[in-house]
């Protein structure tokens, strides 16, 4: 197997988990794919020496610092507003509701916050590896995620399909 | 809230388009970043090799011994393009060599440096500059008396080369009319001429007619002579007949004859010829 089928076969096995935490992080399909397909491509570039070692670990990496750098930017820094302006149209049911409030309160999270509580809570990473990840400290991480969750206790119960509906921006008759 | 955070997050990632092969973008983009990679080092060769060369110039200059060695008047300076390496200083300082004196205005003592043609004519000091529609020419004054016309690719004076030995009592100035021609089939067609001359060091300017139009040009001391100034300018049209050339001191009046001109010396049949010596 040559290099480039090597890569192509990681890409591949490699790009849900990769695009599911770009969504995560950027909450907006086309900047997800957007980050996943620039952090393999940086990923290329080191695959040689990193490819017998833990690929996996590299490349989220890279998804983090490049996240976190166009967060940085003001020309990409996000607009948080106070209801969703791309509410979906005709979806009642809870599912919806709730994905909707959830996206909406991790939208008001802080690039950091929004990194260290997906991390922690939907990869599982300890709060090591995700300190290495954001460059901090494990008392930093551990602020990160506490305000993180703390935020989106406040504004995200998504405990009654009316409150998530309401957070949401939409009516339940 | 936490022990369902996951199965939520889970659930909010998981609706997504997802690409047929996504090997294929991500595979565009690296070739796209790898031949932007490629122009951009390509660059950064082209810059850093002109900045080399761009500094090798005064480095070599810097590595030259005090005195930079002379060409003989009626032979061409040497061709090499080599540094010269520095040799003690022990011959006593011949005729032709840079003097120190400073002639009043006007006077240029910035050096032509543009290698390798720099190498050839050194010392070379600018008498006057220009463009014609073929390009750039530069009048150089060389050790010796000599003048040399520097040109681009369009080389439609064919870089004139005369050094000014002659002088029989009585004359005032001395010049050489060089019409611009095609040389070379691909050459560029001009229509002008070049006069360059050699006047005293009392003149200032020289007036010149030519084509039934009157023209005056600086008189230029240079480094290279303490007893004559050089000047050099372009007329408009091709074959324009110099009617006159006269030089002028700083009064306006006709300025002597050079009291003591530099002679000839034997020549190996360049001097006086209107072919430069090929730099290296």
């Amino acid at each position: 197997m040559t290099r480039d089928d090597d890569f192509d076969a990681f890409v591949r096995a490699r790009w849900t988990t990769t695009a599911r935490f770009a969504y995560a992080l950027t909450l907006d399909h086309q900047r997800a794919e957007d980050l996943a397909q620039e952090a393999f491509t940086k990923l290329w570039f080191r695959w040689r020496s990193v490819r017998h070692g833990s690929p996996e670990a590299y490349l989220r990496k890279i998804v983090t610092t490049t996240f976190l750098s166009s967060a940085r930017r003001r020309w990409r820094g996000e607009q948080p507003t106070e209801t969703l302006p791309d509410v979906a149209i005709g979806s009642a049911t809870a599912e919806v509701d709730e994905r909707l409030a959830l996206q909406a309160a991790m939208q008001r999270l802080s690039p950091k916050q929004r990194v260290a509580v997906y991390l922690r809570y939907s990869e599982d990473l300890s709060e090591k590896t995700v300190a290495d990840l954001l460059g901090c400290s494990v008392g930093a991480v551990k602020q990160h995620t506490r305000r993180g969750l703390e935020a989106l206790r406040a504004t995200n119960h998504f405990r009654s399909p009316v409150q998530s509906a309401e957070l949401a921006g939409r009516d339940i008759a | 809230m936490t022990e369902d955070l996951a199965a939520k997050l889970a659930a909010m990632t998981e609706s997504r388009p997802e690409p047929a092969d996504p090997a294929a973008p991500v595979r565009q983009r690296i070739e796209q970043r790898r031949r932007r990679r490629r122009s951009t080092a390509a660059v950064l060769v082209a810059a850093a090799a002109v900045t080399v060369a761009a500094a090798a110039g005064p480095a070599l200059d810097a590595l030259r011994p005090g005195g930079p060695e002379a060409g003989v008047a009626g032979f061409a300076p040497p061709t090499t393009a080599a540094p010269m390496l520095p040799t003690p200083s022990v011959t006593p300082p011949q005729p032709s060599s840079p003097q120190t004196k400073v002639l009043p205005e006007p006077w240029s003592d910035k050096e032509f440096t543009t290698l390798p043609d720099a190498n050839a004519y050194r010392p070379a000091y600018y008498v006057a500059q220009g463009r014609i529609s073929t390009g750039n020419w530069s009048a150089l004054s060389l050790s010796g008396a000599c003048l040399v016309v520097e040109e681009g690719a369009g080389n439609s004076f064919g870089r004139p080369y005369r050094c000014y030995t002659e002088w029989p009592a009585g004359r005032s100035g001395d010049f050489t009319v060089t019409p611009g021609r095609v040389r070379e089939k691909s050459a560029t067609m001009i229509d002008a001429t070049l006069v360059m001359g050699a006047v005293s060091v009392e003149a200032r300017t020289v007036r010149i007619v030519a084509g039934g139009k009157t023209y005056t040009t600086d008189a230029v001391g240079t480094p290279t002579s303490d007893r004559l100034r050089f000047f050099a300018l372009v007329v408009p049209h091709k074959n324009a007949k110099v009617d006159s050339m006269t030089p002028l001191d700083a009064d306006g009046r006709p300025a002597p004859a050079p009291a003591n001109p530099p002679t000839s010396v034997p020549c190996a049949g360049q001097c006086g010829t209107a072919g430069a010596p090929t730099p290296a």
